[in-house]
């Protein structure tokens, strides 16, 4: 079983967290991330869930970060964590959403992956799912989710 | 006879319902407007009521069912537990939502109208089991050939353990990864709610405020079962307490929010079942709830088996909180 956890290290004015495994009762991010100065980078790719007191936790500490007037940015956003920002209005608490991880799928060679996307790019293709090739056979994927429902956010937000 | 009335005029509300009563010989009663379905639940009084929820002239006071008369009618006269609305999204999603009462006051079942195969299948066993009044019977939505594989948890520590095993079940069965992940993650909750919302005594809740890390013995006649089985089409968790604590009004509210308009505003001092059921609602998976008060509840969870997380946001999803004694009466 895979717990979660955070690795660290020092960026650009910033401490870079980076998050990986499921989300649940066991994260503290209080404790985990209790003494730095600057912004806080939040890179999550690897966050494969998040249950309820997953996403309280995750609220009340972000919430902790906005009362103290820390810079938030959350890089790299797993669908599991996009699905929350589209479920959930206030889920950043504040922070700043640059970056998402994009699901794709190759029905030939039955292969789901994902890439990297940055809002910003996003936004300047209006929303359209960026075209990606399957990494295996070189053809074009498709993009496994229902774009409209997946970038949701950035409409309402 | 087992009678189903379905008010709408969408030629595939219509189309569908006539195959699934065909399938299981249900007496289908088709209407359009509000007349004919007084007159018809008139004499059919112990008929389940499916109708057209997000007609799009339903606003409008003068359609033949403006949703306004319906949800009146309905609240009069229609028991909740045996109403269904269909819509194309989930019903806290409807336009007028969350201004609407009658969403949280009325906490009728959601079906989901992405009509294929597979639905047809899924939804047949959902009405058998209203018709037969017995909604527990998790192998009854199944195949009969279906296996299904049990865990016992006499431990609130088991939980964690109990998730990941349905995760590598799913994962090894070929489910999607990213569907594997979602539907465990929906186990959690439904485990969370087992274990810390459900227990009562005295009626009061006495593990709802625990922190989920905290272990304690589930006892002899108040251990958690957790059921689960797979299909080529679809699967199945359910999760069942000997407690019936489930307060359906409550349940219906927290269905009914939509966090994606307005805040998720925290409560620092109670943990709630609320959270965890919406967001697995809201993701696409189908959620029923059945129960007995004082006596057992057996929450489940259905989806689609599919290779592709598209396919599984197109397809299925019933939401459904059954008091098994209200539908025992109305029926």
């Amino acid at each position: 079983m895979k717990d979660f956890t955070v690795k660290k290290k020092a960026g650009n004015k910033c401490l870079i967290a980076i998050m990986e495994g499921p989300i649940d009762e066991r994260m503290d991010l209080s404790k985990e991330l209790n003494s730095f100065s600057g912004g806080l980078t939040v890179v999550c790719n690897d966050v494969t869930r998040i249950n309820s007191v997953g996403v309280k936790n995750w609220m009340r500490f972000f919430i902790e970060m906005a009362h103290s007037r820390v810079k938030v940015i959350f890089e790299a956003m797993s669908p599991a964590l996009v699905e929350q920002l589209n479920l959930i209005k206030n889920f950043t608490c504040g922070g700043e959403v640059i970056s998402i991880m994009m699901p794709y799928r190759c029905e030939p060679c039955d292969n789901s992956f994902q890439v990297l996307t940055t809002i910003e790019t996003l936004q300047k293709n209006k929303l359209a799912p960026p075209a990606v090739n399957c990494e295996k056979c070189k053809k074009e994927a498709s993009f496994d989710e229902i774009s409209e429902e997946y970038l949701s956010f950035l409409v309402s937000g | 006879m087992n009678n189903l009335i379905l008010l709408s005029e969408r030629p595939e509300d219509i189309e569908f319902f006539k195959k699934i009563s065909d399938i299981n010989k249900f007496n289908l009663l088709i209407v359009d407007n509000l007349k004919d379905f007084l007159k018809l639940y008139a004499v059919t009084p112990s008929a389940l009521v499916a109708w057209d929820a997000d007609h799009p002239n339903g606003m409008d006071q003068n359609h033949p069912y403006s949703l306004q008369s319906v949800r009146f009618i309905l609240f009069k006269a229609v028991p909740a537990v045996k109403a269904f609305a269909i819509t194309d999204l989930p019903l806290n999603l409807l336009p007028d939502n969350p201004k609407s009462s009658f969403l949280v006051d009325y906490p009728q079942h959601n079906l989901i109208r992405q009509y294929n195969d597979i639905t047809l299948q899924t939804y047949s066993n959902f009405f058998k089991g209203f018709f037969n009044k017995n909604l527990y019977n998790f192998k009854s939505f199944f195949p009969e050939q279906t296996k299904i594989q049990e865990i016992l948890l006499t431990d609130s520590t088991h939980r964690l353990a109990a998730v990941e095993a349905i995760n590598s079940f799913l994962a090894k069965s070929a489910v999607e990864k990213r569907l594997a992940a979602k539907v465990a993650q929906a186990t959690d909750e439904l485990l969370m709610n087992a274990i810390f919302d459900a227990p009562v005594e005295n009626g009061m809740r006495v593990k709802h405020l625990l922190s989920r890390n905290v272990q304690f013995p589930l006892p002899d006649g108040y251990n958690v079962k957790l059921e689960f089985a797979i299909t080529e089409n679809y699967c199945g968790i359910a999760v069942t307490d000997l407690y019936g604590s489930v307060e359906c009004d409550s349940i219906a509210n927290s269905l009914r929010q939509n966090y994606r308009k307005e805040d998720y505003k925290l409560k620092y001092s109670t943990y709630n079942a609320g959270l965890g059921l919406y967001s697995v609602v809201q993701g696409g998976i189908s959620l029923i709830i059945c129960y007995d008060q004082e006596k057992m509840t057996k929450a489940m969870i259905f989806f689609p088996n599919t290779k592709s997380y598209k396919a599984f946001k197109n397809s299925f999803q019933i939401t459904a909180v059954v008091n098994n004694s209200a539908l025992k009466a109305a029926l």
